[in-house]
């Protein structure tokens, strides 16, 4: 039995994800291949209910990507619910791994103390084997304005999410100098949907 | 192995209950998307996947079938061609797959499509945004002519070493005076990795440069998915003193008049007449449709009578 002050919230553990799971996973895939193809854009996204210390849009991404072939970090918060973990398992399947390195996926629900070079980069013959960050944000206006250049914007596009770490941009120029290796983002807000950072994209400040 | 007339044989198409939506499993499509987001993320790079049987022989484009297959949602409208045309076996069959096993809305239209598969061409008409071109590949691996083993290519991508292949091209050069690949024409998307642009005419090339549709590349024999993202530079090799090309055609289309288009050789008579006209069947129709007359074609509305 779990004491989580969340327990009467929200949630089971059993309860929640997908009632309609073809259909539910189809456009919230479609919302992440949009939100990657073109950096910056807002892309709405279906809640799914999930244990209350879990973000709903983490929910969605976890009920669309993850199954028993892939292995999941969360960070110390969600780590320390264990309705997230029995939640995430039964739903999905997924492994969950104590370490960053070893992550296919992460997810990160208190996003200004994340640091990006802890995760996996992948391997330059196979860029592909690195990790996915959903980096929850309180809101998509209101941070420092970020300026994005690169595949899958025209000219460019700023946006300014709330509640990234001071240095994101240098911890950013950091991954991208990596190029083709390095982490890709997805920064979730409830109620607002997902943006994508892939890894192919600069980032500056702007002042 | 049953193929696609086998499958739509045994059940009417109303009976969609016998397959999951798209013919494939949801976790065979979880992995094909989870490969989609990284190919997107690093443009051009080929992401391995676990490809799987289809109903259908791999010359058919399973690659392609299988990424269309992991993106399609009940909203979607499908345009499928093959050579540029709607009406060939191959692009019929792969419509009628969809319209059976995910009751997908289908069309010829390029402007009414949001997803558009294709072997060969990229359509006349310029592509939008929120639209995505699925391509079938037979061969991703632009340096495989060129070192058959997998770990070498794998390595050259790695460093970026490039140089086999301008010297591929340069022999060309030395051959012909000029560089004589005219499909599947070597590109290098976003500076960094080349990329087989799969057996399209290089004359689409310049059309992959900057597109503002997303383009998929799905290779299924070799299991291998790579994409560019919108507006993404897509450059052709080549050398200073030896620019790239597109393939001229020194006459309009017969039938509509349009120029600059992709045409193709067709014979008309047993005399041994011929003409050359669109490949790009549906930009040819359109252009009829609005009025457009090539010299031996027939006015819109007289051909309605
Ligand atoms: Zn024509």
């Amino acid at each position: 039995m779990s004491l989580s002050p969340h327990h009467d919230t929200n949630a089971s553990t059993l309860s929640g994800g997908f009632f309609d799971p073809v259909r539910q996973a189809q456009q919230a895939f479609h919302a992440l291949m949009n939100a990657l193809a073109r950096p910056g854009t807002v892309q709405p996204i279906e809640a799914v209910e999930a244990p209350a210390a879990l973000p709903r849009l983490f929910g969605t991404i976890a009920c669309t990507l993850l199954d028993p072939d892939t292995r999941l970090f969360l960070d110390p918060m969600l780590a320390g619910d264990p309705h997230v973990a029995e939640w995430m398992t039964f739903q999905t399947g997924t492994a969950i791994v104590g370490h960053e390195s070893e992550a296919m996926f992460g997810m990160i629900s208190d996003s200004r103390e994340v640091e990006l070079a802890a995760f996996c980069a992948g391997d330059q013959a196979y860029p592909d084997r690195s990790t996915t960050l959903c980096l929850s944000v309180s809101s998509f206006s209101g941070g420092k304005a970020l300026r994005c250049t690169g595949p899958g914007i025209e000219t460019s596009h700023t946006i300014a999410p709330a509640g990234l770490p001071a240095d994101f941009a240098e911890q950013w120029a950091a991954n991208h100098v990596l190029f083709p290796r390095g982490v890709d983002l997805f920064l979730s807000c409830e109620g607002e949907g997902v943006i994508g950072l892939p890894r192919s994209i600069q980032i500056a400040s702007e002042t | 192995m049953s193929t696609i007339l086998d499958l739509m044989a045994e059940q009417p198409s109303s009976d969609l209950a016998h397959y999951n939506f798209a013919y494939l499993d949801e976790q065979t499509k979880r992995m094909i998307r989870r490969a989609i987001l990284k190919a997107i993320a690093v443009p051009g790079y080929q992401v391995p996947f676990g490809s799987r049987e289809m109903p259908m022989p791999y010359g058919w484009g399973t690659g392609g079938v299988q990424v269309t297959a992991s993106i399609l949602g009940a909203e979607d409208v499908l345009k499928v061609i093959d050579q540029g045309a709607d009406d060939t076996t191959n692009a019929v069959s792969i419509r009628k797959f969809f319209e059976h096993v995910a009751g997908v809305k289908t069309t010829t239209s390029t402007e009414e499509a949001t997803v558009i598969q294709t072997r060969h061409r990229i359509p006349e008409r310029p592509l939008e945004p929120g639209q995505t071109i699925v391509f079938q590949v037979p061969i991703p691996e632009p340096l495989r002519f060129l070192e058959p083993r997998e770990t070498e290519t794998r390595a050259m991508h790695a460093l970026e070493e490039y140089g086999l292949m301008h010297v591929k091209l340069y022999e060309d050069i030395a051959r012909h005076g000029h560089i004589a690949t005219t499909y599947a024409y070597p590109v290098k998307v976003a500076g960094r990795y080349v990329m087989d642009p799969s057996p399209t005419p290089k004359f689409d090339n310049p059309k992959m440069h900057r597109n503002a549709a997303l383009q998929l590349y799905g290779a299924g024999r070799e299991a291998r998915i790579y994409a560019i993202p919108p507006y993404t530079e897509v450059v052709s090799l080549d050398f200073e003193d030896h620019p790239f090309e597109v393939n001229r055609f020194d006459r309009p289309c017969a039938l509509c008049g349009a120029e600059n288009v992709y045409l193709d050789e067709v014979v008309t008579d047993d005399a041994g007449g011929r003409m050359f006209v669109c490949s790009d069947t549906d930009n040819c129709e359109s252009r009829r449709a609005d009025g457009h007359v090539g010299e031996m074609g027939v006015p819109a509305a007289e051909a309605a009578e």
